[in-house]
């Protein structure tokens, strides 16, 4: 998400078409003039005659603000030409509202051209088209750049929000009183967008970035913006409705600033501290992935080379067979061979399910254990069905997990119970889920013949398998089930006490790691 | 006449404890015995007393070292020669370590596994074997 608005903000835009910037300072622009062309008419009945009160921009703003559009847009572009343009339009900006702030004289007449565009609006104008220069001129000056534009965005700030607030500036005699609301509105929008968010500054790379950097600023800056907004809007309304005197008012300024800076950092402090645990948590979960990786790698070098080996000698000892004319023992190990390339698939196939097991990143949803538990069946069918064996879910219960790992799960326990039942009798399988303090138990027993106590302690390493399963198994689901149940933060356990069958119990905490 | 008379061979694969049965057996002279489980394998060189144990490395439930360990453990002199498909080095140090008399990397083809049955034979047919 971040990154696709980065990449949508953030790149020069290609000749055939616009960027999400480009666009910010076409509407910019669009709007001046419309809100221009509606004021005033142009030979038109103005619409601010039909509609008393309709809002209007002095056609000098309006006119500056379109200048900056064109010069943005123009900045954006790759050539010299382009930039050497945009700076060019800028510099007469600045020399003619720079003109327009020395000579001052209040208006006169109802020509639209006659009336001066307020102080403040002409200052930010201003401000604004030297940031434009700098940046196309003197790009790796950008934190002059940015300060300029924050200095332009910060009056017009002020305005919208006194005017939110208090109906228009509290002070009557501030040169921002007569800043209307749809100029604040278009100067602070050019200023924080267009200009903060320009590709050659690259504040919006850091701001954007998905970076611990990036997370930080775009939770950080709103909020400092807004501190000293919140403290001055108390103490106008405290100004405004109790007439404190400015001793009280300043103290109370401090207090608020203070108290809401403490609270910001606390706040961001225990953000980075979160951000920090879930670092941790992925490094830890990093170290088990390259544990397992190291464990796998070597496993798997050699039970790969097994069956390979074996295909070989048997192939020898079938030749020597074949050279006696011995054709029963040449049969036998034409079908090893048979057998031992049938393994290697299957090694190959387990190994994949581990190591995706242990790549994979979590996605955590409601899921009912029994429809979990129906759907790793459904994957066994025909063996439960030949075996006769039975599933029973002791209680229904929801637990939050993967659903297709939990399945994985599922799926390698109920192959191990198939793979390990007792001939001489049905299969049965008993699933059943406990809720405790922290998450929810599930245990898994069989009527089969259980497991080795030696070999439950290393049950859950891969590539090990039980005496009772030599040369059916692969040896990996075990291993996979514990990195699924690892990577939900839960542990996995065989019960070497149960001696009917066989017993596993998972824990799963009700906040899973995602 | 040969000093070695019998050999146990301890792997948990049939099909590896064929070949090595296979190639003892060419020597000729040896009586060779196979066991796939580790645990029952400890019990038979305990009563049977073998004169050379060959014991593969990687075994469910007990592995190759944890054999070997628990045998030295007792004061058992038998000879153990390790063959395993690993020819890491850690593996080599951690089972020289442990007390083993040679380790091998389980052959490839028949021959070499042949090569490595009479080598074997031959070598612990010349000296004084431990007496249990």
């Amino acid at each position: 998400m971040v990154q696709t608005t980065l990449d949508m903000y953030l790149r020069l835009p290609r000749r055939r078409y616009f960027s999400a910037l480009e666009w910010h300072a076409v509407a910019i622009g669009s709007v001046a003039a419309a809100v221009l062309i509606i004021g005033y008419g142009f030979g038109f009945e103005p619409l601010q005659n039909i509609i008393p009160g309709f809002p209007t921009m002095k056609a000098r703003t309006a006119a500056a603000l379109m200048a900056l559009s064109v010069s943005f847009l123009m900045s954006l572009r790759e050539s010299r030409r382009s930039r050497w343009g945009s700076a060019a339009i800028a510099a007469v900006l600045v020399v003619l509202l720079g003109h327009m702030l020395l000579t001052r004289s209040e208006s006169t007449g109802s020509d639209p051209w006659s009336i001066i565009p307020s102080d403040a609006s002409i200052f930010c104008l201003m401000i604004g088209s030297v940031a434009l220069i700098i940046i196309n001129l003197k790009p790796h000056w950008s934190l002059a750049a940015g300060v300029m534009a924050l200095v332009a965005a910060t009056p017009a700030l002020f305005r919208i929000f006194g005017l939110i607030l208090f109906q228009g500036a509290p002070d009557e005699s501030s040169p921002l009183n007569t800043m209307a609301l749809h100029t604040a509105t278009l100067i602070a929008w050019f200023m924080l967008v267009c200009v903060m968010l320009h590709p050659r500054l690259g504040f919006g790379r850091v701001v954007l970035q998905a970076s611990l950097r990036g997370r930080l600023l775009r939770r950080a800056l709103p909020l400092v913006v807004m501190l000293p907004v919140v403290a001055a809007a108390v103490c106008l309304a405290l100004s405004e409705t109790q007439g404190w005197a400015e001793e009280g008012l300043f103290a109370i300024n401090a207090s608020i600033s203070v108290i809401l800076a403490a609270l910001l950092i606390w706040w961001l402090s225990s953000l980075v501290e979160g951000w920090q645990s879930e670092a941790n948590d992925q490094a830890s979960r990093l170290s088990r992935a390259n544990e397992a990786l190291e464990q796998y790698a070597s496993s798997a070098a050699h039970d790969l080379k097994a069956p390979a080996r074996h295909v070989l000698l048997y192939g020898e000892l079938l030749e020597e067979a074949l050279g006696k004319n011995d054709i029963d023992t040449a049969r036998r190990h034409a079908r090893s061979i048979r057998e031992s390339a049938i393994e290697m698939p299957k090694l190959i196939d387990g190994m994949l399910d581990y190591s995706r097991s242990a790549y994979t990143r979590i996605s955590l949803t409601d899921n009912s254990l029994s429809e979990l538990v129906q759907a790793a069946a459904r994957q066994h069918a025909s063996d439960l069905e030949t075996t006769g064996a039975q599933i029973i879910v002791l209680h229904e219960l929801r637990m939050r997990c993967d659903s297709t790992l939990m399945t994985t799960v599922f799926q390698n326990l109920i192959a191990n119970a198939i793979k390990n039942r007792r001939r001489d009798k049905p299969l049965a399988i008993r699933i059943d889920g406990v809720r405790e303090e922290t998450g929810i138990r599930i245990s898994i027993e069989d009527n089969g013949v259980g497991f080795d106590p030696d070999f439950a302690i290393v049950a859950f390493n891969p590539l090990a398998r039980g005496i009772h399963t030599a040369g059916e198994g692969t040896g990996i689901g075990l291993a996979t089930c514990r990195t699924i149940i690892q990577s939900h933060g839960g542990e996995i356990r065989i019960d070497p006490t149960w001696r009917n069958g066989a017993r596993v119990e998972f824990t799963v905490p009700d906040k899973p790691r995602g | 006449m040969s000093k070695l008379a019998s050999v146990l061979i301890v792997d948990d694969n049939p099909r590896c404890l064929e070949f090595m049965t296979l190639a003892f057996s060419a020597q000729g002279g040896v009586e060779v015995t196979g066991e796939m489980k580790p645990i029952l394998a400890l019990d038979r060189i305990r009563s049977e007393k073998p004169d050379l144990v060959v014991l593969d490395v990687k075994m469910p439930d007990l592995d190759g070292f944890g054999v070997l360990s628990l045998l030295r453990g007792e004061g058992n002199p038998v000879p153990v020669v390790m063959c395993s498909g690993s020819a890491l080095q850690k593996d080599i140090d951690r089972a020289y370590a442990g007390g083993c008399s040679g380790y091998v990397e389980k052959p490839t083809t028949l021959e070499d596994y042949r090569a490595m049955a009479g080598t074997i034979v031959d070598y612990w047919s010349r000296g004084e074997l431990p007496r249990h």
